[in-house]
């Protein structure tokens, strides 16, 4: 389901002993592989010593990772106390288009430790809306409107759903079938839609994730119809509006995403005037961090509930929101309505009758077990364990990332203050908590030593966020990899119209000034600063609504 | 029936021990157990009636004498399985071809279960219905109460008769 940010980042198989000194059995073998990190990829802190370039787990510690994963996945009531007040079941998705936004791996980390592969990213801009423009209409003209080249393409829904009066509204991503008919087909049937015409695809892995692909479709087009009514340059509405989106978007990033997920004072130090980040990428500022991509970030597959309400009070389960996809029920594309999301049933929309959003569940060790489902987390090697967790745990192990310690220790020397709001920077402390979890969890002495000595970075954040904060944000160490990974990007790599270091109204304008038209335009925009305010813009993009159900 | 035992090390279950909830007392919640992969699930029934390894991973299952062992194999097996908080207690049947055996549930919980889908709610068949007939995705649709009283009551009679197919 959200392997968007394939692998995972653990301090286990290769990347315990970090500084080149081995310190478990869980450590780096003479056979660690030549060449490390891949291409695109580079370690946090460029100030810290690298880890040793991993090694293949070994079958003792992928069976402590199985042991682990299954711990995480271990059944528990699935009740509103495990709901998070604070983070609206819509930041989910939103975080796996993100991570989407952010890398795109060749082959999933978790394989390259069964298959010896290589991988690498293949993400050219971060954060740039790439995952949904891909290299725009003339790249991927498959994802924009045949007669306006600037829209993005929305399709309808399934015709059965429709209301016969007014339609199908336009509420699906496109679909497909490019292949021949498949044997056995029948003349006059509906063929199976098994291709989604997204430059990312991966925007497809569920029903929620490609409804939050539609809802910024939607949004980059109510844009355009603001630029084309007010009949600004044609050849300039496609770019003026991309940028102005991504502008937003990126706004939403840090005032409303990054606000819910981080520690408060973490995220109060990050976004306080003249922030310094420790990550400044060095000499790969291309490149991209393994603790946030297979550790930190992988927070939010906790954070999948087993059910939502869709756009009724039905609670509609996860094993149907990952097979409402071309991948999964081709058969059953375009979307039906069953699948298509109320938007106020997962972000805080205030406003009469309107329903309280789905929440997302609260931030600890803990997957719901949908994330087990077979036919999309089979077992993947002869612990034989099925699973998001233990994939995310083995692919950590590959990536060979920062041990939890070191990453303390870094902190500790360079920012003291922040590694104080953290008890868990105490070793012991840290330690006295993980042997209690494991031992609270079932996992058996012969597992649990390792993994406590050198917890996994996805589990340890995970961990963090429920001791530190209960479950409602990523704790400390968990925050400050989020923050200088996602706000130093943002920083590192203005847009165009940002490079002024103006603020969002000036930039906005500015780019009225390049599509021809008055500031006054683009000005809305300057008033959207969280979800909510994108999605009720985004809902009066032609053709979305009313509709049945409802956009808002 | 050739054998049961429950954790408690008891025999059978008293006649009408399933019986409704005593009068006053509130209705059971609809919470219900849930498994997510079914063929897992499966697998390990017919590892416990056969004695054949399950196919997961080659290993032999004894069949289960308490919920906890029932839920250690199930998470050492990824079944995904959920029991609600209201189930305590684990009695395992097993049965000579020449019995038949009426499973019946708690009149509780089918009243509740026909209350639920009658005030709209969605009738969440398992998924791999939908995925052997081709309609993944999609959920079961019904133009009138009567209809659905009839699905609710077919299901209901099915299963309680199934034999092993």
């Amino acid at each position: 389901m959200m392997d968007g940010v394939q692998g995972a980042g653990m301090a286990g198989a290769g990347s315990v002993g970090g500084t080149g000194t081995p310190a478990c059995p869980m450590t780096t073998t003479p056979s660690g592989r030549s060449g490390w990190p891949p291409p695109g990829y580079r370690h946090l802190f460029p100030a810290m010593p690298p880890p040793l370039p991993p090694a293949p787990p070994d079958m003792a510690l992928r069976q402590s990772l199985a042991a682990l994963a299954r711990a995480m996945q271990a059944s528990a009531p699935l009740d509103q106390r495990g709901d998070n007040p604070g983070i609206p079941a819509g930041y989910t998705y939103l975080m796996q288009f993100v991570a989407h936004d952010i890398v795109r791996t060749a082959v999933a980390f978790w394989q390259l430790g069964i298959s010896g592969r290589e991988t690498r990213d293949l993400r050219g801009g971060r954060l740039r809306l790439e995952t949904l423009y891909g290299g725009g209409p003339a790249a991927c003209p498959y994802a924009y409107m045949t007669e306006v080249r600037s829209r993005l393409r929305i399709m309808p829904l399934a015709r059965h759903d429709a209301d016969d009066s007014s339609g199908s509204p336009l509420r699906d991503i496109p679909r497909a079938r490019l292949d021949p008919p498949p044997p056995g087909w029948q003349a006059g049937r509906r063929l199976p839609l098994d291709e989604a015409l997204l430059p990312d695809p991966r925007n497809d892995d569920n029903s929620n994730v490609s409804q939050t692909t539609v809802l910024f479709a939607a949004f980059h087009n109510a844009v355009v119809d603001c630029l084309t009514r007010a009949d600004a340059m044609p050849g300039m509405r496609f770019a003026v509006a991309r940028e102005a989106v991504t502008l937003v978007y990126r706004r939403i990033l840090r005032e409303d995403l990054l606000r819910r997920l981080l520690h408060p004072q973490v995220y109060a130090h990050y976004t306080a005037y003249g922030a310094e980040f420790l990550d400044d990428g060095g000499a790969a500022t291309d490149r991209m961090a393994l603790e946030f991509c297979f550790g930190a970030f992988r927070c939010g597959h906790a954070m999948v509930r087993e059910s939502y309400r869709i756009n009724g009070d039905d609670e509609r389960e996860l094993a149907g929101i990952l097979r409402a996809t071309s991948g999964g029920g081709a058969g059953a594309m375009p979307l039906s309505r069953i699948w298509t999301i109320r938007w106020s049933h997962f972000f805080d929309i205030q406003g009469p009758g309107l329903p309280r959003p789905n929440a997302s569940r609260r931030l600890r060790p803990q997957h719901s077990p949908g994330l087990l489902d077979t036919r999309f987390f089979d077992a993947i090697d002869d612990t034989f364990r099925a699973g998001l967790a233990y994939r995310d745990l083995l692919g950590a192990g590959v990536a060979g990332l920062h041990p939890v310690a070191e990453l303390w220790n870094y902190l500790r020397a360079e920012r003291p203050a922040l590694a104080a709001l953290s008890e868990m920077s105490d070793p012991a402390v840290r330690r006295a908590a993980l042997d209690q979890w494991l031992a609270g969890a079932g996992v058996g002495a012969a597992h649990a030593a390792p993994l406590a000595a050198a917890p996994p970075l996805p589990f340890y954040v995970l961990l963090e966020a429920e001791q530190e904060c209960s479950g409602l944000t990523l704790g400390v160490l968990g925050s400050v990899i989020v923050a200088e990974t996602m706000l130093g990007l943002m920083a590192r790599d203005p847009l165009p119209c940002e490079a002024g270091g103006g603020d969002v109204p000036a930039a906005l304008a500015q780019l009225a000034a390049a599509a021809g038209v008055a500031p006054a335009v683009l000005a809305p925009l300057a008033g959207i600063t969280d979800m909510p305010g994108m999605v009720r813009f985004a809902a009066g993009a032609p053709g979305i609504g009313p509709g049945n159900p409802a956009f808002v | 029936m050739s054998g049961s035992t429950n954790e408690n090390g008891e025999g059978t279950p008293k006649e009408g021990e399933a019986a409704a909830a005593p009068a006053g007392q509130p209705m059971p919640s609809l919470q219900r157990m849930r498994v997510v992969n079914w063929e897992r699930w499966g697998d390990l029934i017919k590892a416990w009636t056969t004695g054949r390894p399950h196919r997961a991973n080659g290993k032999n299952y004894p069949v289960p004498r308490t919920l906890e062992e029932l839920k250690a194999q199930c998470g050492e097996l990824d079944v995904g399985l959920s029991v609600p908080p209201f189930v305590q207690n684990l009695v395992v049947y097993s049965h000579e071809k020449s019995t038949m055996v009426l499973r019946l549930p708690p009149p509780d919980l089918v009243a509740a279960s026909e209350e639920q889908l009658r005030n709209g709610a969605a009738y969440n068949l398992p998924s791999f219905y939908a995925d052997a007939l081709g309609a993944s995705g999609q959920v079961p649709q019904f133009a009138s109460d009567a209809e659905l009283m009839d699905f609710h009551a077919s299901r209901i009679g099915d299963y309680t008769i199934s034999m092993c197919q």
